[in-house]
């Protein structure tokens, strides 16, 4: 028998960077919030600190920051035709967990989407005429812009203090910058990263060929920053350990640096750590969530009653609680109706690499998560698609990460994967080599969707998330066309060696390509098509909102937690502003 | 940078001890057969540019002196000695005794008596008077974890593993004069250092209180100081030899049991190899494509 405790006027479905924002902004409107997060409490001190967070083998190969597949896991399968299993070794992308989320050990590579991506069906229709997108393809307008984005992006970007060079303020373009972004209406907070030695060298060599490298923008600052929630980040000492890790340093933009001290100490708002969320309850009308149920880690069963609930969990984790709380039309691929789990997509991953004679020292270990030089040239639809027959692109970067002694051994193909020749070319090569990166957009088809797997369950007896994805041939040929221009800018680089190759179906699970799994609970303006409305508020339940990647139509080429951010903020300015004052659907159709 | 050569014996590892005339320095290569006479000269004598010799501060053998806050030199990092010789010239940072001497010295004799201190090795008497234990916690608190309810990192984060350091940017604190590292963090603090481009230092002394700067540079005093760098042994890139450990020179290990070799770089036969292994990464599939044996 579940204890029912006192009412909220919020509920948190998931204390990662979405429910730190969406509480720090309720809790600031006076409404009593509480936070249910599944994951354990964890802060800068002491659970970050050095040595121990440098143990790559306990964070980055037996992924001790992730969710815990034994309890909870999701099932995979490429096609319908197949029988998915559930994935019990986190490889090809990390959901995170506990508090702070994904936010505590993503790289912080922060961009803004472009309005072409926004409105990428208008786009694509109006540039290049009816019979240009596939029959197949499910790709739609987001309902949002980025003129009505700008100004949530820019507030999210000096939330995080985000290290980069503006191309475009206020119509002005500005040398050094991206030439491809829309207006935004100030610089970024800090300077750009300091360049790396191999992102120089690329920059050289794109420059050589016309295109226009910038600084990617990085939410690990280059320089100390104090947020306007007065809280101040320090400098990254480019340590190498990024992605999969926490940051010793104050460095990394995450809840933990730049929300929670604040946010905690509010007395509007309660967090419980270890409590998994089961379902949102209704009323009798279905139309009306009542709260939640969930679990604690002594096995007790709790009822939290609530007004409004804000769902911020990772994006896989955000569509099943839709789907075992029965809000909205499940997906169906046979069909075609039905919403929820509809439009599963993800990125579309490739690299190639730069050897160079020993001259060259590359120093791979001095790096940051998110430091190096990339071109948008061939990003969204900055460049004529009409003769390629594919819709979407890639940015090409050398970003690279890290050079940690487990994973960074790179080696020129015909190398053997093991033994003496191996490890000879591994010293050969380690200190003397650029990878660089082509990260690619993800367009939704009919095929790609997510839905609740009929065998396997979770630790509390519920079903699994079945993911059913493969590479759709479009952003096959989007990746062999651009994976082509980095081999291009990797000969101009001057190494002794290229390889690489485009992304290949089918899609695998077994080798690490991005976290970047987005869909399901998509945003839009027509309830057939869209899961939430451009509010993010749910069609169904009017006092359910929905935010995070999930709310994508379709993957952009750039990393989404920008447009994260910004999306959250959009929402939260949406309920404070007119939800509040008048709770019920705020569109109407 | 810089190597010491390692014999194999019969599975016994003898390491050279590193000693002045041994140590080769990128900076003073080519000089290599002066270096350790000119730094052991400055050291012990003075400069013939009227260069007072350290050794009447940072006493015989770079022990330092505690009462008198001058640090202890003995065993630190080479480049790291050369560095603040050069941020003393250019004014980065500031002390009235050491400016001039910085001021004075050539850059083939800084460089000669940086190599000089780095591979000496001075003995560290356990001090007089040891901190109240409540202090020397607080101390290890923050040298350790730090203190979040502060935005404290642990100083164990650059500074190594018990302050032992981690050559050759960050010098180590074990071992060092409580006075010496007081009047370091009120430098930081006060901004007339300016040698970290980071400014990490500047903004930790700021959020030190007098408590928390009392406890962290007694708990580093008390704590021993480490073995020249120089002993603590690199190997060449490529080179077969193995890194051995100051411990080991004492124990006869077997050759396997002190060089514990790397995990594999595969995981379910899947590479995980390609520098790009995070959000925006994704460098591995060039070698997906790589022959196998």
């Amino acid at each position: 028998m579940a204890t029912k405790l006192a009412e909220a006027d919020a509920i948190l479905i998931g204390v990662g960077l979405v429910g730190s924002m969406l509480g720090r902004e309720l809790t600031r409107a006076g409404l009593k919030v509480v936070g249910r997060e599944r994951g354990e409490p964890r802060f800068t001190v002491p659970d970050f600190q050095g040595p121990q967070m440098h143990d790559e083998l306990r964070y980055s190969i037996r992924k001790a920051l992730m969710q815990d597949n034994t309890k909870e896991s999701v099932t995979f399968r490429n096609t319908i035709e197949q029988t998915a299993l559930p994935i019990r070794r986190w490889e090809s992308f990390l959901p995170g967990t506990g508090l702070g989320g994904a936010a505590v050990h993503w790289n912080g590579q922060t961009y803004r989407f472009q309005d072409s991506d926004f409105r990428l069906r208008t786009q694509v229709l109006e540039r290049y005429g009816e019979n240009f997108v596939g029959k197949d393809l499910t790709i739609q307008d987001w309902g949002v812009t980025a003129v009505d984005l700008e100004r949530y992006y820019d507030r999210f970007e000096y939330l995080l203090g985000v290290s980069g060079k503006a191309g475009h303020v206020k119509g002005t373009k500005n040398a050094g910058g991206n030439p491809f972004e829309d207006t935004r209406s100030r610089e970024y907070p800090t300077p750009p990263m300091k360049e790396p030695y191999g992102s120089a060298m690329f920059r050289k060599a794109a420059d050589s060929l016309g295109y226009h490298p910038f600084p990617q923008p990085s939410a690990k600052l280059s320089q100390p920053y104090t947020n306007p929630e007065g809280l101040t980040m320090n400098t990254c000492m480019f340590c190498g350990y990024c992605e999969r890790y926490g940051c010793e340093h104050y460095a990394k933009s995450s809840p933990q640096t730049v929300l929670l001290p604040v946010l905690l100490k509010d007395k509007n708002f309660t967090l419980r750590t270890q409590c998994q969320v089961l379902r949102i309850n209704f009323d009798k009308t279905k139309k009306h969530a009542t709260g939640v149920t969930y679990v604690d880690s002594a096995g007790r069963e709790f009822e939290q009653p609530g007004r409004l609930i804000i769902l911020g969990s990772f994006a896989l984790n955000n569509v099943r609680m839709l789907l075992l709380s029965g809000i909205g039309l499940p997906y169906d691929p046979k069909t075609g109706k039905g919403v929820v789990g509809r439009n599963y997509a993800y990125q579309t991953m490739s690299g190639v690499q730069v050897f160079y004679d020993q001259k060259v020292n590359i120093n791979p270990f001095m790096r940051s998560g998110a430091n190096g030089t990339v071109i948008a040239d061939f990003v969204s639809d900055n460049f004529d698609h009409g003769t390629h027959g594919f819709i979407g692109g890639a940015y090409i970067g050398e970003i690279m990460t890290n050079g940690r002694p487990i994973e960074f051994h790179p080696t020129p193909p015909g190398t053997p994967a093991w033994g003496a020749e191996w490890k000879k070319a591994v010293v050969r090569h380690y200190n003397h080599t650029c990878v660089l990166s082509i990260h690619g957009s993800s367009v939704a088809n009919r095929k790609n969707y997510l839905d609740l797997d009929p065998t396997y369950k979770d630790a509390w007896g519920l079903p699994l998330l079945r993911t059913t994805f493969d590479f759709p041939e479009n952003d096959l040929k989007m990746s062999a066309y651009v994976t082509q221009k980095a081999l291009d800018i990797g000969k101009a680089m001057g190494g002794q060696q290229v390889a690489g190759s485009p992304r290949k179906g089918p899609y695998t699970i077994t080798q690490y390509q991005t976290t970047h799994n987005t869909g399901g609970t998509v945003m839009g303006n027509e309830p057939a098509t869209s899961v939430v409305n451009r509010y993010l508020q749910s069609w169904d339940v009017s006092n359910v909102f929905v935010i995070g990647a999930s709310n994508f139509p379709q993957n952009a080429s750039y990393n989404p937690t920008g447009t994260v951010g910004a999306l959250a903020y959009w929402a939260a300015d949406t309920i404070v502003k007119q939800y509040l004052k008048s709770p019920g659907p705020l569109v109407h159709v | 940078m810089k190597y010491i050569s390692l014999c194999f014996v019969a599975g016994v590892m003898i390491a050279i001890t590193a000693h002045a005339q041994t140590t080769t320095s990128s900076s003073a290569a080519g000089n290599t057969e002066n270096t350790g006479p000119l730094g052991a000269q400055i050291a012990t004598r003075g400069g013939a540019n009227g260069v007072a010799a350290c050794a009447s501060c940072h006493g015989a053998q770079g022990e330092g002196n505690a009462a008198a806050g001058f640090p202890r030199l003995a065993g630190q990092s080479e480049d790291y000695l050369a560095r603040q010789m050069k941020n003393f010239t250019n004014g980065s940072r500031n002390n009235a005794v050491m400016s001039p001497i910085a001021k004075a010295l050539t850059l083939q004799q800084t460089n000669a008596v940086s190599a000089y201190y780095g591979s000496l090795s001075a003995p560290f008497p356990t001090p007089s008077q040891l901190a109240d234990a409540k202090v020397l916690q607080r101390g290890r608190q923050l040298a350790t974890v730090g203190d979040n309810g502060k935005r404290i990192q642990g100083c164990a984060n650059c500074h190594g593993p018990g302050g032992i350091g981690k050559p050759p940017t960050f010098p180590y604190l074990a071992g060092q004069h409580a006075a010496y590292l007081k009047a370091a963090l009120a430098e930081w603090k006060n901004n007339v250092r300016t040698t970290d481009p980071s400014r990490q230092m500047n903004i930790i002394a700021s959020l030190l209180n007098n408590e928390d700067t009392n406890a962290v540079t007694a708990y580093y005093a008390a704590q021993a100081a480490p073995q020249p760098d120089v002993q603590r042994a690199n190997v060449p890139a490529g080179s077969t030899s193995r890194p051995v450990s100051p411990n080991s020179q004492t124990g006869s290990k077997s050759d396997g049991g002190a060089s514990a070799t790397q995990g594999v770089g595969t995981e379910q036969g899947a590479p995980v190899t390609g520098g790009n292994q995070g959000p925006g990464g994704g460098g591995a599939s060039g070698s997906s494509d790589r022959s196998k044996p």
